[in-house]
């Protein structure tokens, strides 16, 4: 599907361009396309895992944008972190901390681009927030689904942008999913099924316990942990594994619902309220790790709409009256085949823009225009996977209020998507 | 009425169980059931050991008992028949088979080793009878039970006893797979499984009575930390321990016992590793397999949940959190008393104790709460239990927690002040109150901030004091805030309001002014747009920051997107831009008349601010405006053709249609950009029409935008043009494919455009079959093969043409064929597309299949050119295979070169593979190539340090 025209729209553009003297002073592009220094969007990057340096490596390509603070509290991952920086901008200007509360102090930045394990997401994320900066934050947005809203309502009540890590919406063959979904060309969508293994073929084959030691020296073990549970140290619980262990992430349901489950919730118009039903059942690990391996979600929708989550190779499917339509992670195709080529006219909705979700980040923090994925839709994406971790812990099906965001009858469900913060990590 | 089905239901419960009592009609002996079919009987015979575990130390008769007074389960001809193929084929015993109670006499009991209950029910035997089989135990005789000889001896408890326990129901059902546990992988009667927890499909009972791992050696239990296992209905889940075994031993006096519950569905009968088990069992209770048959409690005592450490394996903590996901209230009960007895253990160990808070924050009740708040002071597992009692929703659990604060200090207090902010627990106000004037930083702060959270009059109160009193300076605005969120939500919007034009004093936090003064936009009418409109007017880069994203976000109060358009024309021209585009963004329609009074503004900015503002919120009649701009400078020609795309309505198409008809060519190529962005189905007409005009630039844009863009209706149309003037129209013919490909069956088109060709071929029939040919499919595939063949050079060409460019491999055979025809210019027009052919799609296919297809081509490859072509496609080849056939040529003169080329493009491509064959390429190259550059570098690459000249 060609676009001849940037659907950006043009305040977006205006914004990066312009570099409004209201917003930024004095911020003139220069003739060589660079923006100068002082005209840039100031950027902090906290948390160098494999998603932290993907997204450090975006925010370095943006001309706009300077990142001059970069936050883990693994030394190595720090300095390898920072050789990069220091690679693009060829010197040693950028600031390294172990400390998030350090980095947010500094006074010069305007934004902060998050990957921290999901037990960090929604406490650095408000800190930053409070701290008056715009926040790129990875998905799922929050470890659990109270915290998911107090981003939300701290976005709100500080006047923030804040983007939601779900990168996919920024490719064009999502869009096009979406826009056929959205427009009707599948006909009334009773079902859609979403398997969603994230491709960790070595989940199963990992020891059951493993026993504990001292963290290396380079680690600050206790505010990796920070407001999770104190536990000691067992080195196959942080990087990369983080998600298996329930006190830190949701294992490969809450990995990638924030993809998955926000297409899906975006196609049908769905992605700002939530289901009324939802059940599920899994099969839990135990010991080292005890996120759920295996696991089904049901989710029913007001309208009667169901929506399955389950493991398996990546795939969204809608079932249509006219047809079917299928989504993996690069690439949207249909039966009958046909359906895909339908063009979208311009009465439609056209969810399309920009193709690089950083980018779309820093328009928005120039512009203050809603990014491609507001917090509001990040956590009502996470949403789906918490209700459903929530429903496979206590066994029960859960009827939601997905207007005042409350279990119906099951307190102790509801008590359930909160978490209380180890001290002194509080908010 | 209702009495009346009270009445007839108790009726009808009475009779079920009247009918329990004395045995419904399906429960009754069957002295002959179905046996099993002779191709069911040699699934079973191959299924059967070959040779027994143990050599019998003397000949074994073993008595199958098969009678049933209660459920006959259909199983049992097939257990019966075995049981006597195992001892047959195994020779470990000898079987009799029968159903008479006669048997159980001392007399005949004693000519037998052991007495197998083959599902028998409910058996109705004599004082006599039950002594003699008690006596018959007692003196060393083996009893073997299989699946329903637990459901048996309901009024002879010894009995019960014996066989380890009563029938209690099946909640998981024959129809499931269940997921079996090895309880000890090495003990001897458990060799069948190797080891390995398996699933099976069965009727898996639960017992109670005499079951206990204090009594018995429990071989097989259900693996209840297995989630397949808890699909049940769990309200049928009687036994609260979860321990639900499936396999047993035990000496009865000088007797052995084995009992198996597996063996109710016919084909376990022909699963091999179960067979084994029931052998080794039988072989056991015969007396020749040696076993220790010690209770499990005694040979192997369960680890305390207490002790439990990490790091070590936890197979019950597995069983536990399934409990916990149970759903089921007296499972959880249950549950909640054993993680109690942890707490209540002073020995118990760190990792017990939280893994106890852990699932108390599941499954706790009030009952959990003293226990949980005793530990509220201990550094670390003060936050596991705090965890749990945030989550209990009793209200003891949030008495404990205000109970907490007067004896609690530093971290663990301002951990319990969060969680009663969490919990909202409008109790703790008064207490928090003072402690928001706690010397300790950490605990002020979460006071004031859980003061935010609960947010009532009372807590609001509280704020406003610390705020008079000067305390807290740093923290109270921020809860303030909060606050005042809450008031606005309770419908005091007057209340609220005061507390936000305060907070966006000077004298507070950029943070906290921008989120007042967002608060602030969030109500309709003047004010807020006056407010909006000073902060967007001033100096101060905050507050335009805020009020920029305070617009934008603010869709749906017409009142003050209105008053915000009003004041548009009053700021200076860097601020209307702004505002231009947050009042697009922000979407209220009302705008738009500021904004087309912004297209004449002198600042080209703002005009371009304005036509994208136009554009979002204009219909139809905003069209000629914006389609006006198409004309200015390349900025606003730009932002004006965005705009008309982004133009919403019914009739803009047909709008736009009508200005492109009138359109100066340059604006009209921007139209057709915009109709074809658009999809504009309603101007296909002008497009159409616009294929004619003068220009070539209007006429190629409006065929560009025809083929994205329209329906099949207008193909007939282009196909009359085409015949009419078949030269001339490559962009017509690029259409025509792209409508036709787009539709459901593109067949369908590529027979109306070959149905047009005339029978006697004129100008037209080239371009139609080229036509046919483009679109693709088996009826193009078949019109082009038949012209190729066919007499006419004109079509011949064309057709050889379209199959070079086919969209697989398939015309290769007809082009081959074609290219050892005796006419020379078919001839080479095939072998040149074969080669196309070969060459375009060479990545679609793998190294070895191109290379067959190259050396097809390679006898027929005549001419210079060809050969050259030839060679190129192979030099390209990744694969060292190629150079069979690219090194003869390197002898042939007319292309040494080429070859040199290929042969040495080969060696770059497959660095590092077969180094032998390419270091002898290299020299061959050297030797035969007639290319001196060629020839340098490849001797340049064969002996990379040495510069040529010195060679």
């Amino acid at each position: 599907m060609s676009r001849n025209m940037d659907r950006r729209s043009f305040m977006r553009k205006a914004a990066a361009a312009l570099a409004s003297p209201l917003l930024l002073p004095a911020a003139v592009r220069g003739a060589d396309g660079h923006v100068a220094p002082s005209n840039r969007i100031v950027v902090g990057v906290a948390g160098m895992g494999v998603m932290g340096t993907g997204n450090l490596r975006r925010a370095l390509v943006q001309q706009d944008v300077q990142v001059v603070a970069l936050c883990d509290v693994d030394a190595e991952h720090l300095a390898r972190a920072r050789r990069i920086v220091d690679q693009r901008y060829g010197n040693h200007d950028c600031a390294g901390y172990a400390d998030l509360y350090e980095m947010l102090g500094r006074g010069d930045l305007d934004a902060v681009v998050l990957a921290m394990p999901d037990h960090w997401h929604a406490l650095a994320a408000i800190a930053a927030l409070r701290a008056g900066l715009d926040v790129y934050g990875e998905k799922p947005i929050a470890h659990g689904l109270r915290e998911g809203r107090a981003i939300c309502n701290a976005v709100t009540r500080y006047g923030r942008v804040f983007q939601t890590g779900s990168q996919m919406r920024s490719f064009p063959f999502v869009q096009q999913g979406v826009e056929l979904v959205r427009n009707g060309r599948l006909g009334h969508v009773r079902h859609v099924e979403i398997a969603m293994n994230g491709g960790e073929p070595e989940y199963r084959s990992e020891p059951r316990e493993q026993l504990t030691s001292a963290p290396p020296a380079q680690l600050d073990y206790d505010r990796w942990l920070g407001p999770a549970p104190w536990s000691p140290y067992r080195a196959a619980r942080l990087h990369r594994r983080w998600r298996r262990v329930l006190d830190y992430g949701g294992g490969l349901l809450m990995d990638f619902i924030g993809h998955y489950g926000d297409i899906a919730g975006w196609s049908l118009g769905l992605d700002r309220t939530g289901p009324v039903e939802v059940s599920g059942r899994g099969q839990f690990l135990s010991g080292l790790y005890d996120a759920p391996l295996n696991y089904q979600v049901d989710l029913r929708y007001a309208s009667g709409l169901t929506m399955r989550l389950t493991d398996g190779p990546a795939l969204i499917r809608w079932d249509g009256e006219r047809g079917t339509l299928f989504m993996d992670r690069t690439r949207v195709w249909s039966d009958p085949a046909w359906i895909v080529n339908e063009p979208i006219g311009a009465n439609e909705v056209r969810v399309g823009r920009g193709r690089d979700h950083m980018r779309d980040f820093i328009d928005s923090v120039r512009s203050r225009a809603q990014p491609a994925a507001p917090a509001e839709v990040g956590h009502r994406a996470a949403s789906l996977g918490q209700l459903g971790m929530t429903a496979m812990l206590t066994g029960r099906k859960l009827r939601w209020d997905p207007v005042r965001e409350e279990v119906i009858g099951d307190p102790g469900a509801n008590a359930m998507l909160g978490h209380a913060w180890r001290t002194p990590w509080l908010a | 009425m209702i009495n009346g089905l009270i009445h007839l239901a108790r009726t009808l419960a009475s009779l079920l169980m009247l009918a329990a009592v004395a045995a419904p009609a399906w429960a009754a002996h069957n002295p002959n059931p179905t046996p099993p079919t002779a191709e069911e009987t040699s699934l079973i015979q191959a299924a059967l050991p070959e040779r027994p575990t143990v050599a019998p130390q003397e000949p074994r008769r073993l008595l199958v008992f098969w009678r049933s007074e209660g459920f006959f389960h259909s199983v049992i001809p097939y257990a019966n028949e075995a049981l006597r193929r195992m001892g047959e084929k195994s020779g470990a015993f000898t079987t009799e088979i029968t159903d008479s109670y006669d048997v159980f006499t001392p007399e005949r009991l004693a000519g037998f080793d052991a007495i197998l209950f083959n599902n028998s029910t409910r058996l109705v035997m004599d004082d006599t009878a039950r002594q003699a089989v008690l006596d018959y135990v007692r003196g060393g005789g083996g009893i073997v039970g299989l699946h329903a000889a637990t459901d048996c001896f309901y009024d002879w408890p010894e009995m019960a006893d014996l066989m380890g326990g009563m029938f209690d129901g099946h909640p998981w059902t024959a129809k499931g797979t269940w997921a079996v546990k090895i309880d000890e992988p090495d003990h001897p009667l458990n060799a069948a499984f190797e080891g390995k927890n398996f699933a099976i499909s069965d009727e898996i009972y639960q017992v109670k009575g005499a079951y206990s791992r204090d009594r018995l050696r429990v071989l097989l239990s259900l693996d209840m930390s297995d989630a397949r296992n808890w699909e049940v209905d769990r309200s049928r889940i009687n036994r609260e321990d979860l321990d639900i075994g499936i396999s047993w031993i035990q000496l009865y006096g000088k007797g052995r016992v084995f009992y198996c519950s597996l063996g109710h569905n016919h084909d376990v009968m022909w699963n091999p590793a179960v067979m084994r088990h029931y052998l080794d069992g039988i072989q056991w209770a015969l007396g020749d397999l040696e076993a220790d048959a010690v209770p499990s409690a005694q040979a192997a005592p369960a680890p305390s949940l207490s002790r439990w450490d990490f790091g070590a394996e936890p197979a019950e903590l597995a069983v536990l959190e399934a409990q916990a996901r149970a759903g089921d209230q007296r499972l959880a009960a249950a549950l909640e008393q054993r993680l109690l007895g942890v707490l209540a253990d002073d020995g118990a160990t760190f990792a017990a104790a939280q893994f106890a808070c852990r699932l108390l924050r599941q499954v706790g009740t009030a009952q959990s709460v003293p226990a949980l708040a005793e530990l509220l002071a201990e550094e670390r597992l003060g936050h596991m239990a705090r965890l749990a009692l945030q989550a209990i929703p009793d209200a003891a659990a949030g008495e404990a927690l205000v109970d907490a604060l007067a004896r609690l200090e530093g971290a663990p207090l301002a951990g319990v002040i969060s969680s009663l902010g969490m919990r909202r627990e409008a109790a703790a106000v008064d207490p928090l109150a003072e402690l928001a004037r706690s010397p300790e930083p950490l605990v002020a702060r979460a006071a004031v901030e859980a003061l935010g959270r609960i947010g009532n009059d009372q807590a609001l109160w509280a704020l406003t004091m610390l705020a008079s009193q000067g305390s807290a300076p740093e923290l109270w605005p921020d809860a303030m805030l909060a606050c005042a969120e809450q008031l606005t939500q309770r419908g005091d919007h007057e209340g609220a309001g005061m507390i936000y034009r305060r907070l966006m004093g000077a004298e507070y936090p950029d943070v906290i002014r921008q989120g007042a003064l967002a608060a602030l936009a969030r109500s309709e009418g003047a004010e807020p747009a006056s407010i909006l409109l000073a902060a967007l007017s001033g100096g101060d880069p905050a507050m335009n920051q805020a009020a920029l994203t305070a617009i934008v976000a603010g869709a749906g109060r017409p009142r003050t997107t209105r008053a915000l358009a009003d004041g548009l024309g009053l700021l200076a021209p860097e601020a209307q831009v702004l505002l231009l585009g947050a009042l697009a963004e922000r979407g209220d329609a009302i705008a738009l008349f500021a904004a087309i009074e912004a297209l004449a503004h002198p600042e080209p900015s703002v005009r371009i601010a304005a036509l994208e503002a136009v554009g979002r919120l204009g219909g139809a009649p905003q069209a000629p405006l914006l389609a006006a701009a198409l004309a200015a400078e390349p900025d606003e020609a730009k932002a004006a053709a965005e705009a008309l795309a982004l133009l919403r309505g019914q009739d803009v198409d047909r709008e736009l249609a009508r200005l492109l008809e009138r359109a100066e060519p340059k604006p009209a190529v921007a139209l057709l950009r915009v109709l074809e962005e658009r999809h504009a189905i309603d101007a296909t007409g002008a497009m159409l029409t616009a294929t004619t005009h003068p220009s070539r630039e209007v006429g190629t844009a409006a065929w560009r935008a025809l083929g994205a863009v329209a329906t099949p209706n207008v193909l007939p149309v282009l196909l009359e043009r085409l015949q009419a003037a078949p030269d001339e129209l490559p962009p017509l013919e690029r259409a025509y494919v792209q409508i036709a490909r787009r539709q459901p069956d593109p067949s369908v088109h590529v027979q109306r455009v070959l149905a047009a060709m005339p029978a006697k071929p004129d100008a037209s029939s080239v371009a139609l079959l080229r036509l046919g040919g483009a679109i693709g499919g088996p009826a193009a595939f078949e019109a082009l093969n038949k012209a190729a063949r066919g007499n006419e050079p004109a079509l011949r060409e064309v057709a050889i043409a379209s199959l070079a460019e086919w969209a697989d491999d398939s015309p290769s055979d007809a082009l081959l064929a074609l290219a050892s025809v005796d006419d020379e210019a078919c001839r080479a027009a095939a072998l040149q597309g074969y080669l196309r052919l070969t060459a375009s799609r060479a990545a679609d296919r793998p190294a070895t299949a191109t290379l067959v297809m190259l050396d097809r081509a390679r006898p027929l490859s005549i001419q210079p050119a060809e050969k050259r072509q030839l060679l190129g496609t192979l030099g390209q080849v990744k694969s060292v295979k190629a150079l069979d056939q690219i090194l003869p040529f390197l002898a042939d003169r007319e292309v040494s070169a080429e070859a040199g080329a290929a042969a040495f493009s080969i060696c770059t491509k497959m660095d590092g593979e077969s180094t032998d064959t390419l270091k002898l390429t290299l020299e061959r190259i050297m030797t035969e190539c007639t290319d001196a550059d060629i020839v340098k570098r490849a001797r340049e690459r064969l002996n990379p340090t040495q510069p040529a000249e010195a060679i």
